[in-house]
């Protein structure tokens, strides 16, 4: 073999290797990228999934709350309904007026 | 193969080969087998689902008493076909559900030929309280469900009754309830989505929607009702049957300003809690609410309109005079006043005083004639429903001279209140247009509508119409006035000046009107001249001895015994100047 040969096939043999080790790293980088996407992907779908299961389960203690509020509000309309507070009356010592006076106090500087 | 190149060339072939495999795979998967992995997925996964059962709405009065609202209950049922041990199931839940062992074991026993993989789901009990849905689900049994649901409830019993009504599970009833629920019931609409293992909605599928597994309950009502009022009237009702003898009494409370429905009572009432009874035993008639639905001839207190009708035609005035001979012959019958009387020379003021049935015949005949009368009559609403928010409104009967079974006589008769049927609410819409200038208001009970977003909207006061002038009602609201404090100052009320009239109407049976039996009544406003109340008092079938049950004898002092303190309630104070004018 000649030198220039020589010389000539090193190069060309250089400058396959530097192609190849480019495209390596193309691949390498392109590889990374999609596998942080991927992973970034699916960690945003986990996160909203358990957000969503997170929300699901605050509102159906809310909606229980709600339903323990509506039973308290019948309780307290029980307690204060006209019948047992005039029976509580009653028990008291009250009892109903056998007549009634309607008057109208004037309090001077009190606007009518 | 010994070459580096050949045997990396292998590999590639092979990675290739697998890659292909792959590929082909997930195209096979994704592309060509697409509808059919998505229908078996649909099929395992994909169901209608509903969200759990929203709250009707609940029902306040002005002050925002609670006066309708939900308790929280479960209805219980069971996958029988899950279920190994039927005896021991029944033998737990027996005494939690309250229910026999030998009924719940039927229940629990799955078919005999049941085949593998059926499920079989049964009910078991219904709206049971959140205590023994607590017990249930302690003892932790797979095949048990437990649905929330609501339990309607009257924390103020039986008050109110008639008004308040109540709607069965298809969404029928009476009264407000029945008349409000497309307000009242909450959103349930069947969805379908991905669903887990008891048909409860995936979360991705509410997120996919954007919809909350939170039901959305229906509207909330405030009322123009005052339950302390209400309470206050319907003991009133019920002391004035008592007092009276009587079948049953109605009496309504309204503001004539706003047309306002402040109380309206009726004795005897019926508890709603207990209405599956009444059903049972087929009284539904005792649910509607007589105040709207139950006609009756008014009487006397019709001759307001007569005169009303007459002055706003502008065909009398207070000079205007008859003379009363204690009989009128007009379409075939006989006119007579109500004690056969003649008064002789009467004006406007002694026919409303002395309450002549000749002297309102001659109005309606002589002077105003069918088409001036009749206009005013339907003025002032008679013959259609006021369209109160109450289920089953009754419109009235009203002869018109155009109807195929009109009689000459019905021009004479209506004018005194025969012949003519109404319902409490409508006589009392009528006075309430007197008392407010001659603008008759919208009778209403919903004052506000609440949405669950906690937005609400205010229900104006709505102007039905003006049926007199101003300056009618005016003179009118005066002659009624005098027509109390000169006749009947057993209705008088110490510090109030009270328009009102009274009424005796007969009761129409077979063969012509009963003999005897009576409905007295009695409406009023005040204090005149700036009326912020009208109140009707109708009692029906007193039983007291026949020459005491006109209406000036039971209804009017019976007014009289209740307005003080009913005055008070409402916040009108007496006037110490107010005198009876001469």
């Amino acid at each position: 073999m000649s030198v220039i040969w020589l010389q000539k096939t090193h190069g060309v043999q250089q400058r396959q290797v530097h192609k190849e080790r480019t495209l390596a790293a193309v691949l390498f980088v392109a590889l990374v990228v999609l596998t942080l996407l991927a992973g970034a992907y699916l960690a945003l779908m986990a996160r909203n999934t358990y957000l969503a299961q997170d929300i699901w389960s605050m509102e159906k203690d809310l909606a229980q709350f709600e339903r323990a509020n509506r039973a308290l509000e019948i309780e307290i309309a029980t307690w204060t309904r006209i019948e047992r507070l005039q029976e509580r009356a009653r028990q008291l010592g009250y009892k109903p007026a056998d007549q009634v006076d309607y008057m109208v106090l004037e309090v001077p500087g009190a606007q009518p | 193969m010994r070459s580096p190149d050949a045997r990396l060339r292998l590999i590639a072939l092979v990675l290739a080969l697998v890659s292909l495999v792959i590929v082909g795979r997930l195209v096979d998967l994704q592309v060509l087998g697409y509808g059919r992995y998505r229908d078996e997925v649909d099929t395992l996964v994909h169901r209608q689902y509903t969200l759990p059962q929203p709250p009707p709405g609940r029902v306040y009065d002005r002050n925002g008493a609670l006066l309708v609202g939900n308790m929280p209950v479960y209805d219980v049922g069971a996958e029988v076909s899950m279920i190994r041990d039927p005896q021991a199931a029944a033998r737990a839940l027996a005494p939690i559900l309250n229910l026999p062992l030998g009924d719940l074991l039927a229940t629990l026993t799955p078919p005999a030929n049941l085949e593998e993989g059926r499920i079989v789901w049964r009910p078991i009990a219904k709206k049971i309280s959140v205590e023994q849905a607590k017990r249930l689900q302690e003892l932790e049994l797979l095949w048990l469900t437990l649905t929330p649901t609501w339990q309607r409830t009257y924390p103020e019993g039986d008050l109110a009754a008639y008004v308040l009504g109540f709607v069965n599970e298809e969404g029928n009833g009476y009264g407000l309830l029945g008349s409000q629920w497309a307000f009242l019931q909450g959103e349930h609409p069947q969805l379908a989505g991905d669903v887990t293992g008891n048909t409860s909605p995936l979360a991705d599928t509410l997120v996919r929607t954007a919809r909350s597994p939170l039901p959305v309950a229906g509207m909330d009502l405030r009322l123009t009702l005052d339950r302390t009022v209400q309470a206050y009237i319907e003991e009133q009702a019920r002391l004035a049957t008592e007092q009276y003898k009587a079948e049953g009494c109605t009496i309504i409370v309204m503001d004539p300003r706003t047309g306002e429905i402040i109380a309206m009572a009726s004795w005897p009432k019926y508890d709603p809690a207990r209405y599956a009874e009444y059903m049972v035993e087929g009284e539904t008639t005792i649910f509607s609410d007589p105040a709207v639905t139950r006609l009756y001839e008014p009487g006397s207190t019709f001759k307001v309109i007569t005169v009303a009708g007459a002055l706003d035609a502008g065909l009398v005035n207070l000079d205007w005079s008859y003379y009363d001979a204690g009989g009128l012959e007009y379409g075939g019958i006989i006119v007579r006043n109500w004690d056969g009387r003649a008064y002789g020379q009467q004006n406007l003021q002694g026919l409303l005083a002395k309450s002549l049935n000749v002297g309102a015949a001659t109005l309606s005949t002589r002077v105003m004639g069918p088409e001036v009368f009749y206009r005013y009559v339907r003025a002032f609403g008679f013959g259609q429903p006021t369209g109160i928010e109450i289920a089953g409104e009754a419109a009235g009967v009203v002869h018109l001279p155009s109807d195929w079974n009109w009689e000459d006589a019905f021009l004479a008769t209506n004018a005194f209140g025969q012949g003519i049927a109404v319902t409490p609410l409508q006589m009392i819409t009528a006075f309430a247009a007197v008392a407010n200038d001659g603008v008759m208001m919208q009778p209403h009970l919903v004052a506000e509508r609440r949405l669950p977003d906690g937005s609400s909207v205010v229900v104006p006061p709505r102007p039905l119409g003006q049926p007199i002038k101003p300056e009618t009602a005016r003179t009118l609201q005066e002659l009624l006035v005098r027509a109390v404090e000169k006749e009947v100052p057993q209705a008088m009320v110490p510090g109030y000046r009270i328009a009102g009239k009274t009424g005796t109407a007969q009761i129409p049976g077979v063969g012509g009107y009963e003999q005897d039996q009576v409905i007295g009544s009695f409406i009023a406003f005040g204090p005149v001249p700036d009326p912020q109340v009208v109140v009707l008092v109708k009692i029906d079938r007193p039983g007291n001895e026949p020459w005491l049950r006109w209406g000036s004898q039971t209804a009017a002092p019976f007014f009289a015994q209740m307005a003080p303190r009913l005055f008070m309630l409402l916040g009108i104070p007496a006037a110490p100047q107010a005198q009876v004018q001469p």
